[in-house]
């Protein structure tokens, strides 16, 4: 709660100023502007397989920790971890699945609480030509009141550049401190290469 | 005028009545077994699940070791867990998974109990999902166990439970939320070559294949007439329903069904046989699989070795009839399913009482307007459980029209002049039937008329005290020509109290909210007044422009049984917008139906595409209501329906 307080005390004088000033000109409402906050990235690229195995019930919840911004993880799958769990869930991105989600995410240990904007997530691609699949992941995310679940599935899409299939997932949510990815059970097995958590200072409304 | 349909339970349990058999129609055509199912009670346990399932299956589920099975061959397998590639991959997770083992546990002439241990990357005494089958091809009796984890090879019986120190099978209810239904839609077990493969072992084979040369899938049985009856209380809300297809498409349920199925009140979209594994199998390519070979040829269909474009158009085309009629399950607003694309409930919890007959003819509020003539008829009498054939009798919980005729009387149904339309439930034959009928030839497109038709039993009606003593009256009333304003007939069955029901409405049964009354719209209804049942129509003589008078006729069934007296919960109950017409506890043990129509069921909007309808359905605290529309305009309607309690 301390970083928390520290944070609102951060901004800007400026952009105090410059709210007064465009009110009196008259001028369009101001905007709030938040300074980017930090990003949170997890490269699992030294995996077998180049990654975190997920697709057809394959899934992997992992720990937010704001002291360590970068981290590189080697995981197996069905590995359990304090900081990374990889899992066979039988679930996915359906109706009532949550029990079935959260069940195999009790170990995880407690991360640093942030505001979580959005997470990218990078797959290496099938290398099997001519399969035609589609499918998206969705998400559970802890905080103090424990998990909770977002099974509306984003779609993920195929980035021929850089011979990636890449997701976004929009989280928005205050009190953060660890994440569940969730595949449709559609997108075949496939390595995640690396997962970047962009947070963002918290919100002024939840700062008491 | 009056016709009689008597012991329809013997006459129809002796002639086996099967599928009716539903023609192509201009919206959605389907068969429910309009099950009523407890879908709020307490989850069972574990002991308590495996016990209802020893008692429905007649077989209990023993422990066995996993690494007593027989091991699935990945054949000219390359690359490591995940990522293999191999000639018969499984279909669940699209892997090669080395070590996996699979055993028939038990195996009777009714009985199939099979285990199948996932090894997922475990080391050696270890597996990382167990699943068992627990099946009786007879009553279709199913149950499914399954763990998950770093598990040992050594299994316990779910019946000693699974507390601390005990296997860790899954509750039932979270194998429940696995939505086991979601794939095992046509049959109790997934066959493809990844265990079809097992074909000649000896004890491990998979029920359903076949031993020796020739095609690896027993057809016409397994998984094409097979039962499926869901036990224990996590279960009671999954369904499974057949594909029916005319022309593309059909070329796969020659040999088994394609089906799709519903959990938790929804249809589960994208997934199972019709949806998802029949492209999978016919693909040119699947998941982690060598490309299609002699060692390694494609799934469907047995015997073949590569890809079929044909094979594959006939799947798409059988998957695109699935996913619009589960489209349109899910959401009424939807685009309706193609002609010729119907389904048939087969499957529901095994404790779902209820009519055993639910059927939607032509879209149960609406339809897609046409040309031409769209003549549907149908047998209300799929009954795959014998114990439930044939139906008391048979009613519409929604109607939508339009109803019209502009030919004259004189001109006979079946003469190719005749041009109007009407929905009517009919008995033939011992047999209880329903017809739908639209002919526009000649003149624009409109929407064939249809509904809901649910039929229920009398055995499952409170305080009949001998369902073989029971009987069904028709009677009809006609005007001619239009000109006679009002009308009644007496429908009564002398010294019976009956369940009396709407069941016909053909050609101009009602046109104008301007009656021969102030403010009294045309009216079509069966009803009881001073201890007589009437069915009575009135109508105005001088219907707005464009409409115009012309020949109506409704028909009603009197239904009953001799010392009953029917108990209406809800009689007669109008309206011209919405009314609730149970309460959540009345409507879990009632039948509702539609005894009445009024109003502008002659006209429709929008080209058509907009039809007048009643409809009995449930509300959000799942009370049973009717809702009618349109509201308001001159072609507003009404309806009337009325409920009676079941034991």
């Amino acid at each position: 709660m301390t970083k928390l307080k520290s944070r609102y005390g951060a901004l800007p004088a400026a952009l105090m100023i410059a709210t007064v000033l465009c009110t009196q000109a008259g001028a369009a409402p101001p905007t709030m502007v938040l300074s980017p906050g930090k990003k949170l990235a997890f490269d699992f690229s030294s995996s077998p397989n180049g990654g975190v195995p997920a697709g057809t019930f394959d899934n992997f919840a992992f720990v937010l920790d704001l002291n360590r911004p970068e981290q590189k993880l080697l995981i197996k799958p069905g590995e359990q971890r304090q900081d990374v769990i990889a899992t066979y869930d039988y679930a996915d991105c359906s109706r009532y699945q949550e029990s079935l989600l959260e069940r195999t995410v009790s170990g995880l240990a407690r991360g640093t609480a942030a505001f979580v904007d959005y997470v990218d997530i990078e797959m290496i691609p099938t290398k099997q030509k001519g399969l035609i699949w589609s499918g998206g992941v969705c998400y559970g995310f802890r905080t103090s009141t424990g998990w909770h679940w977002n099974l509306t599935s984003t779609p993920l899409t195929y980035d021929a550049k850089a011979n990636l299939v890449r997701g976004r997932i929009w989280v928005k949510q205050p009190d953060v401190d660890a994440l569940k990815l969730v595949f449709d059970y559609s997108v075949p097995t496939q390595s995640v290469r690396s997962v970047t958590v962009t947070t963002q200072p918290v919100e002024l409304n939840i700062v008491k | 005028m009056r016709s009689a349909l008597w012991g329809g339970v013997i006459l129809a349990i002796s002639l086996g009545i099967y599928v009716g058999a539903a023609r192509p129609s201009a919206g959605q055509t389907g068969t429910f077994t309009g099950d009523i199912c407890a879908t709020d009670q307490r989850s069972d346990t574990l002991q308590e699940f495996a016990k209802k399932c020893a008692a429905a299956v007649g077989e209990d589920v023993p422990a066995f070791d996993c690494d007593a099975g027989t091991e699935v061959p990945e054949t000219h397998l390359t690359g490591s867990y995940p990522n293999g590639f191999c000639d018969a991959p499984n279909v669940l997770n699209g892997q090669c998974d080395p070590g996996s083992r699979f055993q028939v546990l038990k195996e009777t002439s009714d009985v199939a109990i099979v285990g199948h241990c996932r090894k997922k990357g475990n080391a050696a005494q270890q597996y990382g999902d167990i699943a068992v089958i627990q099946y009786n091809k007879n009553n279709g009796a199913i149950c499914f166990y399954q763990a998950l984890g770093v598990l040992p090879a050594k299994v316990t019986a779910p019946s000693d439970g699974n507390g601390p120190g005990k296997f860790p099978w899954l509750d039932p209810a979270q194998t429940a939320s696995i939505n086991c239904v979601g794939c095992h839609d046509n049959g109790p077990f997934i066959r493809s070559p990844y265990l079809a493969q097992l074909r000649n072992e000896p004890k491990n084979r998979l029920p359903g294949t076949n031993p020796g040369p020739g095609p690896w899938d027993q057809r016409f049985t397994w998984n094409q007439t097979l039962p499926l009856s869901y036990v224990g209380n996590d279960f009671q809300s999954w369904k499974t329903y057949a594909l029916s297809i005319t022309g593309a498409g059909s070329g796969c349920l020659a040999c088994h069904r394609l089906g799709f199925s519903q959990s938790n009140g929804s249809y589960n979209v994208g997934s199972g046989t019709a949806q998802r594994f029949s492209l999978i199998a016919t693909a040119m390519t699947q998941a982690h699989k060598n490309p299609h070979s002699p060692d390694s040829p494609i799934w469907m269909t047995p015997g073949q070795i590569t890809y079929s474009a044909a094979n594959e158009k006939e799947a798409q085309a059988a998957a695109a009839c699935a996913s619009a009629i589960v489209t349109n399950l899910n959401n009424p607003n939807a685009s309706l399913p193609p002609q010729g694309c119907q389904f048939a409930q087969f499957g529901h919890g095994n404790t779902c009482t209820g009519a055993p007959i639910q059927g939607v003819v032509n879209g149960a509020t609406r339809s897609d307007p046409t040309g031409g003539r769209v003549d549907v008829t149908g047998t209300a009498g799929s009954c795959s459980d014998p114990t439930k054939c044939p139906p008391g009798f048979c009613y519409w919980t929604s109607v939508h029209g339009p109803f019209w005729q502009t030919t004259p009387f004189s001109v006979p149904i079946a003469d190719i002049n005749y041009r109007g339309s009407f929905i009517r439930i009919f008995g033939e034959n011992g047999l209880w039937k329903w017809r739908a009928f639209s002919d526009t030839t000649g003149l624009p497109p409109n929407a064939p008329p249809g509904g809901t038709y649910e039929c229920t039993i009398f055995s499952e009606i409170s305080a009949i005290p001998d369902v073989s003593k029971c009987f069904a009256n028709q009677f009809s009333i006609i005007d001619k020509d239009g000109t006679t304003s009002s009308g009644s007939v007496d429908a009564t069955v002398a010294g019976a109290k009956t369940a009396d029901i709407l069941s016909g409405y053909i050609g101009n049964i009602a046109q104008s909210n301007l009656g021969v009354l102030q403010e009294q719209p045309d009216t079509l209804r069966v009803f009881e007044s001073m201890s007589k049942v009437q069915l009575i129509q009135l109508h105005s003589l001088t219907p707005p422009s464009p409409l115009k008078i012309g020949p109506l006729k409704g028909e009603s069934w009197t239904d009953g049984c001799v010392s009953w007296t029917a108990n209406y919960l809800a009689k007669d109950v109008y309206t011209t917008s919405d009314v609730q017409l149970l309460d959540p506890v009345q409507t879990k043990n009632a039948r509702c139906f539609i005894t009445g129509v009024t109003g502008g069921w002659s006209s429709t909007r929008n080209n058509a595409t907009v039809q007048p309808y009643a409809q009995i359905y449930l509300g959000a605290s799942q009370e049973a209501r009717l809702h009618v529309s349109p509201t308001s305009g001159n072609d507003r309607v009404g309806a009337y329906a009325s409920c009676i309690q079941l034991k």
